[in-house]
């Protein structure tokens, strides 16, 4: 009797065990099977990775849930991924184009000055609610965008939107306060989407769940908090219209999910895998990696008001401590690239400053010397809980021992972090920032900055700065940025550590329409083909 | 104070008597040799093997802790960025990490900050969990109420989710990483101290101590805790598995003892990210963790029955 009942326990233990085991192909055969029931063959069959071929339905897998669809009230990059799904702006940066835009929703343009710009609007374009695109609604958003102001509300102070003119439906001329060359180029990478205006205010706060004023290639259909949303193509998209009659966007916030999701065949794009597993997904057959360039950089970020950093020669020891070229590829499982410059790869004004820090450690010991720590001190940083970060941050806590700096390690929450920066309470933090021109480093490097973490405070780099913007001239604009890069890295208020990367996986006989170089057009999945 | 009916020799030697009654009612031998309680605890402790072998490991994972320099072939953050990844070989029996440093000189330096932590959240505990029960029980009515209460509203709230929260006010290193996972746990020990020494308070020993003028303090540490000592230990046993878990938890999810300290949890958390092409950085401090705490509840379930006088043969 007692026998049997330990048979009988051992044999529900054997069965408990193995159910577990399978719960994971079990429960994303079932969420795979869903989506087919909405358009479409299933994308599996079977064990077979295969990808979607014939059917209509496109399945991207993205690391986060955006909040909302309102073109103005978004902060996070997740919400640009939904709100770039319905709506488009003027036009893209495209490094491949020789003034360095793609016309979008603005078919040309010219500057009639240094202070004006005249657009020209593409005529005949649908917004999804049937209204036709016109020069006030163009003048609508612009004014949307900059009252709410919420991607960097410094870049929109100087366009003078109130004084923006009408010339007919589709021809609009926008002025300056003052002459810039980058207040143009600003609104004209991305920066603002242009929404119908009848739309927006007949909706008002509900316009975030219901966004049908945008002139995008997708609608919305279906949005399923904490799973996906669905969206079905636009067939009065005035443009060359998307491939796939459903797009369904998932949201895996766990990155191995976004690996299992590609290697059980459940999605056809992946967004951002993560470095880890590289390898994994580049031996997977029907799939591809595609490393994507993104504007990011992950910088050192140093307080140069701090008792030991605000010393130049402190903050260039601990930098030729260093060793970038081994420490980098190794936080980052050789994604992405060793940085050299403050600019990212992004800013077209990039260049190689004269000094670009390598190890030396008898350098590094002779400024310690000559700045009078011969015998070190104590440091701290504070991260947010990322591998690459922390591993990084456990290499240089070995580097700068040689110093006999004692490097202590906090991670803490992001919303810590800035409190901690801004306030100027902290020694060394790793963030990633970016920008699209050298303009966007205002931010970090002047003295008023709205993200000045260093409080980094020189009288020359905000020269430049101001210099740099008010020229209308590329030559002359390159010459002060060249100069804005040498200066902050003999100064070092911020090192820059790596020129980021994400890991993009695409079915392997799918490709964009357009070239994706950076990660807003990565984001506009409607691109995305079949061969 | 209780009135005082009895002269406290007479009361003190019927106290005596009970005790004898209650621990080792109905044995004959002892009558004759007077063997003592801790030393027949412990043969029956040691004739259980299951309980000697849950011993044995967690003397050894306690020896690792206490001297990690003496078995680990390497400092726990020696980093070698020329062996990356190794698998486990000879000279690297759990293999290397991400920075090449060696996985078993990690784990053995981990066993300090794992058990450590965990040995001292729950001596903390203890204190802040005994003294609050023995008072209550002590002197019951509306102390006892008052403590009880406060007591059930701490234990309403999940344990983990106290430790986090109390981790995230607090900041996060060792100290407060002890201190929170304490606080979460220390409701447990108040009530099974309440109950141990509700059980023994009305005994005539107490009266006597009573009646010769001994103070609160003195009855409570002297007299009661000494003789409620059984049920406390097991719970304090048991409890420590529980906290070398909340530490590997807490670290795991970044809350706990941070980079480069070799806590498992810390470990295991940095290996995840590798567990499909590296599995040995997450196998071998699971695999440690799993052993502490395996080892430690067997030895906490023999300790119950060697120390529950119903369970004497």
């Amino acid at each position: 009797m007692k026998k049997q009942v330990i048979k009988a326990l051992s044999l529900l233990m054997v069965v408990m065990l193995l159910a577990g085991c399978g719960g994971q192909s079990a429960s994303s055969g079932g969420s795979a099977g869903t989506p087919a029931a909405g358009g479409g063959t299933a994308p599996t069959e079977g064990t077979a990775a295969s990808v979607t071929v014939e059917d209509d339905t496109l399945i991207v897998a993205l690391d986060a849930e955006g909040a909302t669809f309102d073109p103005f009230n978004f902060a996070d990059l997740d919400s640009g991924f939904l709100v770039r799904a319905v709506h488009e702006p003027l036009a893209y940066l495209d490094s491949t184009n020789p003034d360095g835009f793609t016309p979008v929703l603005a078919e040309s343009w010219e500057y009639l000055d240094n202070q004006t710009i005249r657009l020209h609007l593409r005529k005949g374009v649908k917004f999804q609610n049937g209204e036709e695109m016109k020069a006030s609604d163009v003048v609508f958003s612009i004014k949307m965008a900059k009252t709410k102001g919420l991607v960097s509300p410094v870049n929109w102070k100087n366009l003078d939107i109130e004084n923006a003119k009408i010339i007919d439906d589709y021809t609009l001329e926008l002025k300056t306060y003052e002459p810039s060359s980058f207040t143009f180029a600003w609104l004209l990478s991305e920066m603002v989407n242009i929404v119908s205006e009848k739309a927006y205010t007949e909706q008002g706060e509900k316009y975030g769940r219901n966004p049908n004023g945008g002139t995008g290639p997708y609608i919305l259909t279906d949005w399923v908090a904490g799973d996906r949303v669905t969206f079905t193509r636009n067939e009065n998209y005035w443009g060359e219209k998307p491939q796939y009659k459903t797009m369904i966007l998932r949201f895996m916030v766990e990155g191995t999910a976004r690996t299992f999701a590609v290697e059980s065949g459940d999605v056809d794009v992946a967004y951002s895998c993560p470095t880890a597993d590289l390898k994994t997904l580049s031996n997977l057959e029907n799939y591809k990696v595609i490393p994507q360039k993104t504007s990011g950089v992950n910088y050192l970020f140093i307080n140069t008001q701090d008792k030991y950093l605000k010393d130049v020669r402190v903050r260039k020891a601990l930098s030729y401590a260093l060793d970038l070229d081994t420490m980098v590829p190794i936080a980052y499982n050789n994604v992405g690239k060793v940085a050299f410059s403050v600019f990212g790869p992004s800013a077209p004004q990039q260049i190689k400053p004269d000094l670009v820090y390598k190890k030396d450690m008898e350098k590094a010991k002779a400024l310690m010397k000559e700045a009078g720590y011969e015998d070190g001190f104590d440091l701290k940083i504070i991260i947010t809980d990322r591998s690459a970060r922390k591993t990084l941050c456990e290499m240089m806590k070995n580097a700068w021992a040689e110093l006999n700096v004692n490097l202590e390690i906090e991670v803490l929450e992001l919303s810590t972090i800035l409190d901690l920066t801004m306030k100027g309470d902290y020694q060394l933090t790793i963030m990633a920032e970016g920008g699209f021109h050298g303009e966007a480093w205002r931010a970090f490097l002047h003295s008023d900055g709205v993200n000045n973490y260093s409080h980094y405070k020189n009288a020359r780099v905000d020269e430049l700065f101001d210099l740099a913007v008010k020229t209308a001239d590329a030559q002359e604009g390159a010459k002060y940025y060249n100069e804005l890069q040498n200066i902050c890295a003999e100064e070092v208020p911020m090192l820059p550590l790596q020129y980021d990367e994400i890991l993009n996986v695409l079915g392997k006989d799918l490709y964009y329409s357009v070239d994706p170089t950076y990660n807003f057009m990565a984001a506009r999945f409607y691109y995305i083909r079949h061969k | 104070m209780a009135k005082i009916s009895t002269p406290a020799i007479m009361a003190f030697q019927i106290n005596q008597e009970k005790r004898e009654r209650i621990f080792k009612k109905k044995n004959d031998s002892t009558d004759t040799v007077s063997v003592p309680l801790w030393l027949e605890s412990w043969r029956r402790l040691i004739r259980r093997p299951t309980a000697t072998l849950g011993m044995i490991i967690f003397l050894a994972l306690v020896l690792m802790a206490l001297f990690p320099s003496l078995i680990a072939p390497e400092g726990y953050d020696n980093q070698q960025y020329t062996k990356l990844f190794q698998p486990p070989n000879a000279q690297n029996i759990m293999g290397t990490d991400n920075l090449g440093r060696d996985v078993f000189s990690r784990v053995l330096y981990g066993a300090r900050y794992s058990m450590g932590v965990g040995f001292f959240a729950v001596i903390f505990a203890l204190l802040i969990g005994g003294t609050m029960g023995s008072i209550a029980a002590f002197y019951g009515g509306r102390a006892d109420s008052i403590i009880m209460r406060f007591l059930d509203i701490v234990l309403s709230i999940p344990s983990i989710l106290l430790a986090i929260a109390i981790t995230s006010i607090l900041g996060t290193n060792i100290v407060n990483l002890t201190i929170a996972i304490s606080i979460s746990s220390f409701p447990h020990y108040a009530r099974i101290v309440r109950a141990a020494i509700l059980s023994i308070k009305e005994l005539e020993f107490v009266e006597a101590a009573r009646a010769i003028g001994a103070s609160d303090t003195r009855i409570i540490f002297r007299h009661l805790l000494p003789n409620a000592m059984a049920p406390i230990i097991v719970q304090a046993t048991v409890g420590l598995g529980g906290a070398i878990l909340s530490c590997a938890a807490l670290s795991f999810i970044g809350l706990g003892i941070q980079p480069p300290l070799p806590e498992w949890g810390t470990m295991l958390s940095a290996g995840r990210e590798y567990i499909r092409e590296y599995w040995w950085l997450v196998v071998f401090p699971g695999m440690f963790i799993m052993l502490a705490i395996f080892s430690v509840n067997l030895f906490g379930d023999g300790l119950r029955d060697a120390l529950d006088p119903r369970l004497k043969q």
